[in-house]
Order: C-alpha cells, then structure tokens, then sequence
C-alpha cells in the first residue's frame, strides 16, 4: 500500500477535517455509550473518514494522528464497532467488510526503531493495518502496526496481534486454530 | 442492529431507530455519573458506593467503590447488577450488564477488570460475529479478581478463587484455585478455609 505521509499536513481541507473530528470527539465521547450511535457515525463521515453503508460505531472512538487523519481511516459496510476503541492514524488502517469490534480495541500503526541502545523507542516507523472480510476482533485487543488479518478469522479477548493473521483462523491468547472447516 | 425478519419502512423504521439510539439513555445512572464526576478517584469510596445503591442498584453495606465502573446495558440495567457486602471495586472497571452480573460478598476487583455479558454465535466466515448472545456472570465469595482481567459471558467463578491479572476467563472456576493466562487455565489449589 502506498503511503501519503506528509501529504495530509500540507492540505488545509484534511486539517480542518482533522479539527472536525476532535469536536466531535469532544461532543459525542460525553453521551453515554449506545446513544445516538448513528449520528455518531455520520459525524464521523463528515469528518472525512470513509465509512460504508450501515456500519456502526456504537461509542465515539478516539482518533489519533497528525495532519490529515480522517483520511487514512476506511471502514468497509456492515461493520460494527464497540464504544471505546483506539485509532492511532500515523499510517493507514483498512477495515473490511462485516467486521466486528469489541470494546477497548486499539489499532496501533506507529512504532519506534530499536537499534539506539541509548534510546530505545527511537525514530518512528508505522505501518499501515489491514483487516479482513468478517473477521471479528474480542474485547480489548492490540492490533500492531503493519498487521494484516485474513478474511473470516476470530480474535480472542486481550490478544496482543503481532504478526499476520492467516485468513479463518481463531486466535486465543498463542492459541491459533482453523477455522477452516468451520461453516 | 434490529433483527426485524421484514424490513420496516417509513415513519415505523424512524420509530424503531429512535427506540434504538436512546435505550442507551439512564437518566439516574446520568444524573449518578454527573453527581460523581468531580470526586477524585480513591475518595469517599464507601458514599460512592451507596449513591449506586440509592440510583437503584443493589450495593451491599461497606462494600467500596475507588471509582465510578463504566456501565452500559439495556432496559434491565439497574436490576442486572447485585453487589453482596464488604467488596471492593478498584478503579477503570467495565461491567456490561446486558445480563445479571452477581458479586457474592468480600469480592475484590482489581483496576481495570472487564466482566461481559453479552458475545456473538460464530458465524459463516462472511460474517464471523452474528446473532448476540447474552449470559450472566456470577462471581462467589471472597474472590480475587487482578488488575486487568477479563471475565466472558456465561462465567461462574467459584469461593475463594484467584483470578491472576491480565487473564481472560472463558469457562468456570472451581472454588479455592487459582487461575491465570489466556484463556485462563488452573494454575494452583488454594488452602481451603
């Protein structure tokens, strides 16, 4: 996937947009969770981010990133994602369709270099996450950057997701189990 | 999502999504919220907890509140959560009480747990999480539960157990044991009283 890194900043459009999102943040992330999910969303879509037909986010996410960051967020149709999740929106993150998001969810694309032994967290590296057609991601997971998981694959709660996710695959804490013959 | 067989049109599908967008609205578990926004987390812990008695949920004496559980649920909510006596509630918890969440007495929940009571069927692989299920949890007496753990759908955990931190909790406990990890598994049995 191609990157856009300084492209947004530059653009005033995206940075307005970027403002209308932290707003709305401001605004909806105050209303109890399971209201107003709907508006929430198009709040959302006005904001710039791309999100398909009847997907919900059933809590305000938050949003995090520099310059332009609604765009690099994409969101396919049929989706539904619970109240709390974490978008850091260094690089790009691509969601499918039918897909499902538990509570407290966190897409992570920034990461540091490690070489400096003086500093470990050292320069920033991201890349972009990519998740697969109805795939189903459990409470409290960490999806790191430059992740992609298959189509049809189940995260469990509190997995940590590293490295590539083959495609109907149930993950449960190091567990990994096809689900290949599973419907 | 509304799982109507025939798809509503017009003025009744405004009204089912009018229905939909506010059951999430407890204007006493609004009013409890904004009552305690300003207290300090680890202040006054035992008031907390009898102002969620007062607002309707059913708080055991001295049991202590560190700070105010996120809580969401639908129209049962305040009858969905039984808190027995002296417990402690550490601070971030998450309880989801689609369904009934019982607490016995002298429970402990450490900061951050997470206890849902709402997951989806397995679905086809187009569409892994379908149908939403709900269960409740129940939690015995003088349970631990550490800093971060997660307690599924359908759970009991019996007397007396340990539930390590960071551990996700997807089948029952046994009373007196100890259990940790991902999906939690039996790691010790505890000296019985």
């Amino acid at each position: 996937m191609e990157l856009e890194p300084e492209n947004g900043a530059s653009s005033g459009a995206g940075r307005a947009r970027a403002w209308g999102i932290r707003l709305a943040e401001q605004v909806f992330s105050r209303l109890p969770s399971f209201t107003v999910s709907r508006a929430t969303t198009n709040a959302m879509r006005v904001a710039g981010v791309r999100i398909g037909e009847a997907s919900v986010f059933w809590g305000m996410p938050k949003l995090v990133g520099s310059g332009d960051l609604c765009s690099r967020l994409t969101v396919g149709s049929y989706c539904g994602f619970n109240v709390r999740c974490y978008f850091e929106l260094t690089d790009r993150i691509v969601i499918g369709d039918h897909v499902a998001v538990g509570q407290d969810v966190m897409f992570l694309t920034r990461t540091h270099d490690i070489s400096n032994p003086r500093r470990r967290a050292g320069d920033v590296r991201s890349a972009p996450i990519e998740i697969g057609n109805g795939s189903w991601i459990g409470a409290r997971c960490t999806i790191l950057p430059g992740v992609k998981i298959g189509a049809g694959s189940v995260i469990g709660a509190s997995v940590t997701v590293a490295k590539d996710v083959p495609p109907n695959t149930l993950l449960m804490g190091t567990r990994s189990i096809s689900l290949a013959k599973w419907r | 999502m509304s799982n109507a067989d025939a798809k509503p049109t017009g003025w009744r599908k405004l009204v089912i999504l009018a229905i939909e967008e506010t059951t999430g609205i407890h204007p006493r578990l609004l009013a409890l919220n904004a009552a305690l926004a300003f207290l300090p987390n680890h202040e006054a812990q035992e008031a907390r907890a009898r102002l969620f008695s007062l607002a309707g949920f059913r708080v055991g004496p001295r049991t202590r509140f560190a700070s105010s559980p996120k809580i969401n649920g639908g129209s049962k909510l305040f009858s969905n959560l039984v808190i027995g006596a002296d417990c402690v509630i550490e601070t971030d918890c998450v309880l989801d009480l689609g369904e009934r969440i019982t607490l016995g007495d002298r429970v402990t929940l450490g900061p951050g747990v997470m206890i849902l009571t709402s997951t989806h069927e397995l679905d086809i692989r187009e569409h892994r999480a379908g149908q939403v299920q709900m269960s409740p949890v129940s939690i015995g007496e003088g349970v631990w539960c550490g800093a971060r753990a997660i307690i599924l759908p359908g759970v009991t955990i019996g007397a007396g157990a340990v539930i390590n931190a960071g551990s996700v909790v997807n089948k029952d406990v046994a009373p007196q044991t100890r259990v940790g990890g991902i999906p939690a598994a039996q790691l010790e049995v505890l000296n019985a009283p």
